[in-house]
């Protein structure tokens, strides 16, 4: 049998809710097989948020269809679409990827927690993970704010990374980060999500990164708002 | 793991949290001390006495007589005949009688000239008699029997010698020296107004007042007051208690004394006197309870206040929860945990400072005012103003906690 898309999306319209203007995300068809790292490229504005939102199951979709692992987030109940995104789901950002106030450990057992993965098997992969990622296993008693900028956004992947998820969205983890952490962060993420067979989808707009990936897309060449209404 | 969050939420917050925690304490501190002397001084006073039929003194206030026969606060103003007392005893339906004299003290604590039938006579509480923790009633002249709380708190043991001074100051001047009393009992524990009474003997009050006049001993008379102690035969008391032989004739012999012609006399009823007392007492109380429960009000709005000006501060953190999977209605519920772990705390905190000022005032109180206040607060009553305290914070932190949730349904990946 043949396993599902990462992600599937078939004539995906989003509309703020109440407003009556042109759709902010209208994409015909794009599909992301299992395993593939796609560069997500596109200005701001364009829709690359949203479509974060929609992929995460935070917002659901207007019109059309999207599956992720071969599940339709629509159709899910608010419920079982926080499961769906707490253990298939991992995201890592640009900043604020950690409660401030929980050590680095007690941030990933909490996601271990909403993820139903049990804390053993957390505090295992963590210390895996932090091998993978280049950090000192000292660091998870600390609390985020006693972390460099770049190992917070390292502590960011192990956190996303901790259910062992199908899918990890980076929305612009870099951009807090100087040429010389980030070239290190994406090594480190590449290394990391290769070694948990996740499917990645990163998002930036810094074409200079895009040589790293194995595919490279931009929001332009997907979504076509005007083009959708003729 | 809620619960872990919302503590580690508050611990980062806590100069804010504090202040709210000590708001909180000040205002259930006085909410539980309102209830918890209300309960206990209604108890406390209920307590005082019990098979008396009547209390019978000078023609007063009702208030004034059950204040100094049962309570020996205040003094009496008049006192009775000793004549219109032996008409008393020997009235038919009469089946017994104690005659009382105030007036004199030791140490801030009210001497009372009875007769030794007192100790088995005497009921409070449940219709309990007295026991003596040690010794016995008076036999010889010049014994005096301690209540509890005299013995303990002046530290006196069977066969000690004491002093008593004449009026109710805790430092007198005039002392009855020429007349040292002994301690020949020790009255076991009762959480009444006898724990802090000496008791004497009737005579033993006539001899020590015989050379006194208007207040002052007569300089003639400076000697030894053994050899007076004769022919003392009291010339008043200051009340008397008295029990019926047939409770249904209380209210005939009532009447007979108000109406007695050679003296101005006057009857009461301790239970009707008692819940008299109480209902003057209780609008005092029931003010008070009410400023107690409008400062909690406002210390809980100061609470909801807090918490719902950290939901600017937590939209970040909101949307990450929410990302890492957690419901919105959790983040309902966590803030909810916080609210009620603050009140809680602050619960705890006043619960010991209640507890504490008890143990402290407990001394005071007792001596001053006659309210014996137990410090063992944690009651059913107690858990149930808790309970309503932590119902009402449950309430009030909906305020902030459903604006949360509403953060939380609204909350995209990354607010900024």
């Amino acid at each position: 049998m043949l396993s599902p898309s990462a992600i599937a999306i078939e004539n995906l319209v989003f509309r703020y809710p109440g407003k009556t203007a042109a759709p902010v995300l209208s994409i015909r068809h794009w599909q992301v097989e299992p395993g593939q790292r796609v560069f997500l490229s596109g200005p701001s504005g364009g829709g690359k948020t949203t479509l974060l939102n929609l992929l995460a199951g935070v917002t659901t979709a207007t019109d059309g269809k999207l599956e992720v692992l071969g599940v339709e987030l629509a159709k899910l109940s608010n419920r079982q679409r926080d499961r769906f995104r707490a253990s298939h789901i991992g995201m890592v950002f640009q900043q604020f990827n950690l409660i401030p106030y929980l050590s680095i450990l007690d941030n990933l057992l909490l996601a271990a927690r909403l993820g139903g993965t049990s804390s053993t098997t957390a505090k295992k992969r963590a210390i895996s993970l932090f091998t993978a990622l280049g950090l000192d296993n000292d660091i998870l008693a600390k609390r985020p704010e006693h972390l460099s900028t770049g190992q917070q956004q390292r502590a960011a992947i192990a956190r996303a990374l901790v259910n062992a998820p199908a899918i990890l969205l980076a929305d612009e983890p870099t951009s807090a980060l100087d040429n010389v952490l980030r070239d290190n962060f994406i090594q480190h993420l590449l290394t990391a999500t290769e070694e948990w067979n996740s499917t990645l989808i990163f998002v930036s707009h810094d074409h200079n990164l895009s040589h790293c990936f194995q595919q490279a897309v931009s929001m332009q060449a997907i979504n076509r708002p005007e083009t959708r209404e003729c | 793991m809620l619960t872990r969050i919302a503590l580690h939420s508050l611990a980062s917050r806590r100069t804010t949290a504090l202040i709210t925690v000590f708001s909180i304490t000040v205002s259930l501190f006085v909410l539980l001390g309102i209830s918890h002397i209300r309960h206990e001084a209604k108890h406390s006073f209920g307590q005082a006495v019990s098979g008396v039929d009547l209390i019978v003194g000078p023609r007063t206030g009702q208030l004034n007589l059950l204040l100094y026969a049962v309570f020996h606060l205040g003094n009496a103003t008049n006192n009775i005949d000793w004549k219109s007392y032996e008409i008393l005893k020997d009235h038919p339906d009469v089946a017994w009688s104690i005659p009382l004299s105030l007036g004199d003290s030791h140490q801030g604590y009210p001497v009372l000239g009875t007769i030794p039938e007192y100790f088995h006579l005497f009921r409070y509480g449940q219709r309990q008699a007295l026991a003596f923790f040690s010794g016995q009633a008076f036999k010889r002249p010049y014994d005096v029997v301690l209540g509890a709380e005299v013995a303990s708190a002046l530290n006196y043991n069977i066969g000690d010698k004491l002093v008593l001074a004449h009026g109710m100051a805790t430092t007198s001047f005039s002392l009855h020296q020429n007349s040292p009393f002994q301690v020949s009992g020790i009255l076991a524990p009762t959480g009444t107004p006898v724990d802090r009474t000496l008791h004497i003997d009737l005579s033993d009050l006539k001899a020590i007042h015989q050379d006194w006049q208007s207040g002052t001993l007569a300089p003639s008379h400076q000697h030894d007051n053994s050899d007076h102690h004769f022919n003392t035969e009291p010339e008043s008391v200051t009340a008397v208690m008295v029990g019926m032989k047939n409770r249904l004739t209380t209210f005939n012999l009532q009447r007979e004394i108000n109406n007695y012609q050679d003296e101005a006399l006057m009857a009461i009823l301790p239970g009707i006197a008692l819940s008299e007392l109480w209902q003057m007492m209780s609008w005092v109380e029931k003010t008070l309870g009410f400023i107690a429960l409008l400062v909690l009000f406002a210390s809980l709005l100061g609470l909801a206040t807090m918490l719902l000006s950290t939901l600017q501060q937590r939209r970040r953190e909101t949307a990450l929860l929410r990302v890492l999977g957690l419901r919105p209605l959790a983040l309902l519920v966590l803030l909810e945990l916080e609210a009620l772990l603050l009140v809680a705390t602050g619960a705890i905190a006043a619960i010991s400072l209640l507890k504490a000022g008890l143990i402290m005032t407990q001394p005071l109180l007792s001596q001053r005012y006659g309210l014996f206040l137990s410090e063992h607060i944690l009651t059913g009553h107690l858990l149930n103003t808790l309970g309503l305290v932590f119902a009402a914070t449950f309430v009030i932190a909906l305020l902030p906690a459903v604006s949360a949730y509403r953060q939380g349904l609204h909350s995209s990946l990354q607010p900024r």
